[in-house]
């Protein structure tokens, strides 16, 4: 049904009592002052209703109020936007492949689990072949080849590791801009969640490698096959990585992230440790017992993480899944009671000096005129009895079922602390709910105000509606 | 402008407007209510939200801004 003109004033005129030259001549002045104001580049605002302004192209514009947004809406108060799909860099990764590199390949060193992998891709590019040969004979042959070999790539080993600190900076940065993001995607492709199962099997080759020297043999060739780097081999990142795996702990952790990745992952995983062998190796004896050292002591801080993870899965389980079971019916009606979008009062004031004039002191005076059952009992509130005068106003919901008997239960539970209860019936998406709301308020601050202070878990568990909304 | 008329004026267009009625006022413009469905809305960054639906105001105008400065 269409509201022309002479019905609005049909209806004004029905609402107020007056005249309807008065109304017209009203609605004319409202019409001018709002154009006015808009004409002057100043938004009017009508309280509780809505601001009227021309934007940039010249168009009359109405920006509805919370109040009448909330209202309006009523049907689907407190849906709020649920994500789908968390902002991914992947894609955005792959597009600037060329050119920012750098940038894109930051963001996935915010999760723990990516850093720990991108160190990962790191050492796959970085180890070149020259370096792996060296470290594969290494283990093997013991230390009889060891320092002939070693002896190209000692050197700058040793200054890195005198700055250590910087170098780390440094050669992160530059494996970074090295770290292509072909690699990228395929770190993107494998599971995240192996991790928990492969676990076990990863421990195990660790322990593997610690016992048998062999097995970096191995390592080497796969490495070989697979790795053709795409770029040359860079000593210093390699270095610097490899620091960085012996002292970080955070290092540890990742790799025990990566380390159960499947296949790909594995043999990344796999990398470290020969490389911190090799690079190691060409210093001298002792220092390739260091490196074994480490290892070993790396290994017990492995478990002992894998441990902690599993028993942190376990714990969480534990309470995860009781409380999915034992959410009953009211929890599930709480979920569509989500908290009607907020008004916030002080913008009112602040938006008042645009504001029509209007006492609303005054207006609500002369509601509270008749005052109807008892005397005492004031017509809007909360606790008392509920007053029929006060039905225009809005009411804050607590509950909202599908079942009516449940409903008039949890009202009569309500009404025995002392509130004003109704129960309403709306339809909501094909399908009746029965709406348990309390008290009488004038408006949607005075409800929210009142639902503020609601005991738990009602204070942040509600939303407000109109009472005669239809 | 009397209080009681804004006040007035308020009530019945948002009465007519929950009614999903069209409120025409010549010279102003028209309120109504306009559903929107729900739809997902995917982001330039690939975050992708399910945006629920809901029953919005539009008010349309033909006035246009008569001194342009």
């Amino acid at each position: 049904m269409k509201i022309n003109r002479a019905k609005l004033i049909e209806l004004l005129v029905e609402k107020t009592g007056m005249g309807a030259d008065e109304i017209e001549s009203q609605l004319k002045q409202l019409i001018d002052r709002i154009l006015d104001a808009a004409e002057r580049g100043k938004a009017l605002e009508v309280k509780e209703f809505g601001m009227f302004y021309f934007d940039e192209h010249g168009d009359l514009k109405f920006d509805p109020a919370d109040e009448l947004s909330t209202e309006i809406n009523f049907k689907y108060a407190g849906m709020e936007p649920v994500e789908l799909k968390p902002a991914r860099d992947q894609d955005s990764e792959e597009q600037a492949k060329d050119l920012s590199s750098e940038e894109v390949v930051e963001d996935p060193k915010d999760e723990p689990s990516s850093t720990g992998s991108d160190m990962d891709e790191i050492f796959g590019f970085n180890v070149g072949d020259q370096d792996l040969e060296e470290e594969d004979e290494g283990p093997i042959e013991d230390d009889a080849e060891g320092p002939d070999g070693g002896a190209l790539i000692s050197p700058p080993d040793k200054v890195d590791r005198d700055i250590d600190p910087f170098s780390g900076l440094l050669g992160d940065a530059s494996s970074k801009m090295k770290g292509s993001s072909d690699d990228d995607s395929d770190k993107d492709k494998e599971d995240p969640f192996s991790f928990i199962l492969e676990d076990d099997d990863k421990e195990e080759e660790k322990a593997q490698k610690k016992e048998t020297d062999e097995p970096f043999v191995d390592f080497g060739e796969d490495e070989d096959k697979d790795d053709s780097p795409p770029f040359a081999p860079d000593e210093d990142v390699a270095d610097v990585d490899d620091r960085i795996e012996e002292e970080d702990d955070p290092d540890d952790l990742s790799s025990i992230f990566d380390g159960p990745e499947p296949k790909t992952a594995e043999e990344k995983s796999k990398k470290p440790e020969p490389v911190a062998a090799g690079t190691k190796k060409p210093k001298s004896d002792t220092k390739s017992k260091k490196v074994k050292e480490s290892q070993k002591e790396r290994d017990p801080i492995m478990m002992v993480i894998s441990i902690a993870l599993i028993v942190i899965l376990v714990i969480a389980g534990f309470f995860i899944i009781p409380s999915l079971f034992d959410s009953d019916e009211p929890a599930t009606d709480m979920t569509t009671e989500q908290p009607a979008p907020q008004v916030d009062a002080p913008q009112e004031e602040a938006q008042s000096v645009l504001t029509p004039v209007e006492p609303e002191a005054d207006v609500e005076v002369t509601e509270e005129e008749p005052l109807p059952p008892e005397p005492e009992q004031p017509v809007y509130g909360l606790m008392g009895n509920l007053v029929d005068e006060a039905n225009d106003g809005y009411s804050i919901v607590l509950h909202s079922m599908q079942n009516e008997v449940r409903a008039r239960s949890e009202a009569a539970d309500l009404a025995s602390e002392g509130y004003r209860v109704l129960v309403s019936p709306r339809l909501v998406q094909g399908s009746t709910v029965w709406r348990v709301s309390v008290g009488q308020f004038p408006t949607i601050p005075e409800a929210q105000q009142a639902a503020a202070e609601l005991p738990n878990p009602y204070s942040t568990n509600n939303f407000i509606q109109r009472i005669q909304t239809n | 402008m009397k209080s009681t008329f804004i006040k007035a004026f308020k009530e019945v267009l948002r009465e007519q407007i929950l009614k999903k009625n069209k409120v025409e006022i010549d010279g102003f413009g028209t309120f109504e209510v306009v559903h929107r469905k729900q739809h997902q809305k995917t982001y330039e960054n690939g975050r992708v939200v399910m945006v629920p639906p809901a029953d919005v105001v539009e008010f349309k105008s033909k006035v246009r801004r008569s001194n342009e400065n």
